[in-house]
């Protein structure tokens, strides 16, 4: 009897045969104790990781994750005003402004300007 | 690759794919919020996935969370060129490499080689496994290469190609790997339950 190779039948444990060659290792195996040997050892795996199921959904957890987000955001904000800021750049300040939403930028400037207590930072 | 709730894990369908790559062009171009989606859907299979790499679910979930924020500040990056849940778990996987070489740094084989023997030695009705310790113990025993690439595969069934995408190597080296990963983990099962059947003789004389 001819087998097919371990890694056809590799490919015919992860469905990722041809219809065609998969016809043929199925009619292969049915009559193959030795590649259904094969077949099984691997099924076990499988079976053992598929029981266990995936971790319930959980609000908390994206609501973790999207404060860490906005607090990076809101470092990012601050890091760059900090650099517009120091920039030296010869510009009016007004015309490098768009380079933050204005809603952003009022909370970051507002933000700096507690933090620093310094005289108005908008030059 | 798609969150699953029940024991069957299909293949993501198309459109949730499509909703995804919106989601996340809308971040790109500075929606924050639209983030949250993009959370909500892949939180379970990231943090199943983080849990199994470090066999641990409290490290696990703050794997979840690295991986979460890394990935957002990076998502301009994501060019599309393999699908995000693809790139969302190579990300996952860094992360996860990461914190392994950490904890290897700081502690030394002894636990990991402890709880295999643990598995392996004569001894007690509560080697009498139930599933869930079982999985535990394979993928402590398994080297992180191929319990990775088996969790990809068998627990969140992605493809050879997805799988070449997130571990970033060929089809054949997925292949290759895939092999020894099954032959280990078969080796390490046939011997857990050698040792159950061992248990259970014992304990009927």
């Amino acid at each position: 009897m001819i087998h097919p190779d371990s890694d056809t039948l590799e490919k015919f444990f992860d469905r990722e045969l041809s219809d065609e060659q998969n016809v043929s290792v199925e009619r292969h195996v049915a009559i193959c104790s030795e590649c259904r040997d094969f077949l099984v050892g691997s099924q076990m795996t499988r079976t053992l990781l598929e029981s266990s199921p995936l971790p319930t959904q959980s609000e908390s957890f994206v609501h973790s994750v999207m404060e860490k987000v906005r607090d990076s955001e809101h470092q990012r904000f601050a890091f760059q005003i900090r650099n517009f800021l120091n920039s030296g750049d010869s510009r009016p300040a007004v015309s490098r402004l768009p380079l933050f939403s204005s809603a952003s930028l009022c909370f970051e400037v507002t933000r700096l300007q507690l933090q620093t207590r310094c005289s108005p930072i908008v030059r | 690759m798609n969150p699953r709730n029940s024991p069957h894990h299909e293949p993501d369908p198309g459109p949730q794919r499509a909703a995804i790559d919106r989601y996340v062009k809308l971040v790109q171009s500075g929606e924050m919020n639209a983030y949250t989606e993009i959370v909500r859907h892949f939180e379970a299979p990231i943090r199943g996935f983080c849990t199994h790499i470090l066999n641990d679910p409290a490290a696990g979930e703050d794997a979840a969370q690295e991986t979460f924020l890394k990935a957002y500040r990076t998502i301009r990056s994501f060019r599309g060129e393999s699908s995000f849940s693809s790139w969302l778990f190579r990300i996952a996987r860094n992360t996860c490499i990461d914190i392994l070489r950490k904890q290897k740094r700081e502690s030394t084989k002894a636990q990991r080689h402890s709880l295999y023997e643990e598995g392996r030695s004569e001894g007690s009705a509560s080697q009498r496994l139930e599933a869930q310790e079982q999985l535990s113990l394979l993928l402590q025993a398994l080297s992180p290469v191929h319990r990775e690439i088996l969790l990809l595969r068998e627990y969140h069934h992605m493809n050879y190609d997805e799988i070449s995408s997130v571990l970033q190597c060929s089809i054949d080296a997925v292949k290759g790997r895939l092999k020894r990963a099954r032959q280990e983990a078969q080796e390490y099962l046939r011997h857990l339950h050698e040792n159950e059947n061992v248990v259970q003789r014992e304990e009927t004389l």
